[in-house]
């Protein structure tokens, strides 16, 4: 009997502690069929949209139209499919942080980049010049 | 409250030990072992992401360099083939979220079933990757170094032997998983059995995917070849890529780099999906054992994570490599 009771608290504090439903299950969000269905469906009309933003010529904004549309669709399936809309802030943070500095990487090589490469440019066109 | 501070006996832990099969020695609940390893997953995508983003800064890099080589490159990338396979993956992402929720509501036949479907969109997804690849080879479109473009087209079919080669491991794999199949029916292995069908499904998937490229792209070849002498000719006048680097005709000067970040960036993409496809394997074998239900189905959950992930660097992908012009 006192084992009973023991384990009783013990289920209890776990309960607690969790906030589950029932004792000791993972208490998590369970993402509904028509929120995923829905997630499905604006995923392939992006796909679309950006398909058909190539037939428009839209010169150097293309880039950035394009990479703006796949970070909407990277977006919903990180809040959605990952569970990052109902997860723990925590994760959403540790991702952000990669995406970070992913941007810094980025930002810092190309600044590098766009320092020397007219340098880079001109030598190569006197090279030309002079081989002439 | 005074059983807070009470010490616990070990048989009250061997007590709810028993109600959680799968609850490791160290945690002291079935929540914490999960929060555990969703953070533990969280951060193995961390180190995926800044993986992948050197790949990315090489893109940027030559891309803003040598923005002539990606409008010359572009032209060899199928737009059809690429939105095909985007197409696949964004369904193999919705059958790996279904998936997880078919876990954690603990419906064990629809778990199998979206595991199963998620690998036959992956297979389909390399099949038509295959046809890609042995294209781009026969056509002598390879990495740096090795770049050397042929001037006509040939048409793909599964004699060609580098589609021949890349088709070989999904048939031999279909031959091997059917006889398992039927064996493990035999001898009344279900799960051996279901796993067997599955990986089957796979394979024919992955040998689908290559028919279906083969189709587009002989459909593309036949419209292209009646444009081609037109359209050659007015893209060596109006950008003069010419004879750059006196070896490719019509290729400008570092065009094999492109195909080196090309290669990089899909091959370690597919690699991610090959890897996924094994670890999806077991997982399926460990769905069909009714090894996971509402109390425990975290490792659906975390390499669902991944699953979406590289979903995530394709949906990047695609965009950066098939829709430039």
């Amino acid at each position: 009997m006192m084992n009973v009771t023991k384990s009783g608290h013990l289920r209890q504090l776990i309960q607690d502690s969790s906030g589950g439903p029932s004792a000791g299950s993972p208490h998590v969000h369970i993402v509904s069929i028509p929120t995923l269905l829905t997630v499905f469906a604006a995923l392939l009309l992006l796909t679309f949209l950006t398909i058909g933003a190539t037939a428009v010529d839209t010169g150097r904004w293309e880039i950035w139209i394009s990479i703006g549309i796949a970070t909407l669709k990277a977006t919903l399936v990180a809040l959605y499919f990952m569970h990052l809309r109902f997860d723990k802030s925590f994760h959403s943070v540790v991702f952000l942080a990669a995406i970070a500095t992913l941007g810094l990487f980025l930002m810092l090589t190309l600044s590098d980049v766009d320092t020397y490469y007219s340098d880079v440019r001109t030598y190569a066109r006197d090279a030309a010049t002079e081989a002439e | 409250m005074s059983t807070v501070t009470q010490p616990r006996s070990e048989e009250a832990f061997a007590d709810v030990r028993s109600d959680h099969h799968h609850l490791a020695h160290h945690f002291e609940s079935p929540q914490q072992q999960f929060d555990a390893g969703k953070l533990g997953m969280w951060i193995f995508l961390v180190t995926e992401v800044l993986f992948f983003s050197g790949l990315f800064v090489a893109y940027a890099v030559y891309r803003s360099n040598h923005p002539e080589v990606f409008i010359y490159a572009h032209q060899f990338l199928d737009k059809t083939l690429g939105t095909i396979n985007t197409l696949a993956l964004i369904l193999s992402s919705l059958t790996m979220a279904w998936g997880v929720r078919c876990a954690q509501l603990q419906q064990q036949r629809g778990l199998v079933w979206c595991l199963g479907l998620t690998l036959a969109c992956a297979g389909f997804f390399l099949g038509v990757k295959a046809v890609e690849y042995s294209m781009k080879w026969d056509e002598g479109l390879l990495w740096a170094g090795a770049f050397a473009p042929t001037p006509e087209h040939r048409t793909v079919s599964l004699t060609t032997p580098s589609l021949l080669i890349l088709s070989m491991p999904a048939m031999a794999g279909l031959v091997v998983t059917a006889v398992g199949a039927l064996v493990a029916r035999g001898l009344g292995r279900g799960n051996a059995h279901g796993v067997n069908v599955a990986l089957a499904g796979t394979c024919v998937a992955f040998l689908v995917g290559v028919g279906g490229g083969m189709l587009v792209t002989r459909a593309h070849q036949k419209t292209m070849a009646t444009h081609d002498h037109v359209r050659t000719a007015s893209h060596e006048r109006d950008t003069g890529l010419t004879n750059a680097n006196g070896k490719v005709p019509g290729a400008p000067r570092y065009a094999g780099i492109f195909f080196s970040i090309y290669y990089a960036m899909t091959g370690v993409h597919a690699l991610h999906i090959l890897a996924g496809m094994g670890v999806l394997t077991g997982l399926l074998w460990q769905a069909r054992a009714g090894r996971f239900g509402s109390d425990y189905f975290g490792p659906i959950d975390y390499f669902g994570l991944y699953w979406h992930l590289v979903d995530l660097v394709w949906i990047f992908l695609f965009p950066l490599l098939y829709l430039i012009h």
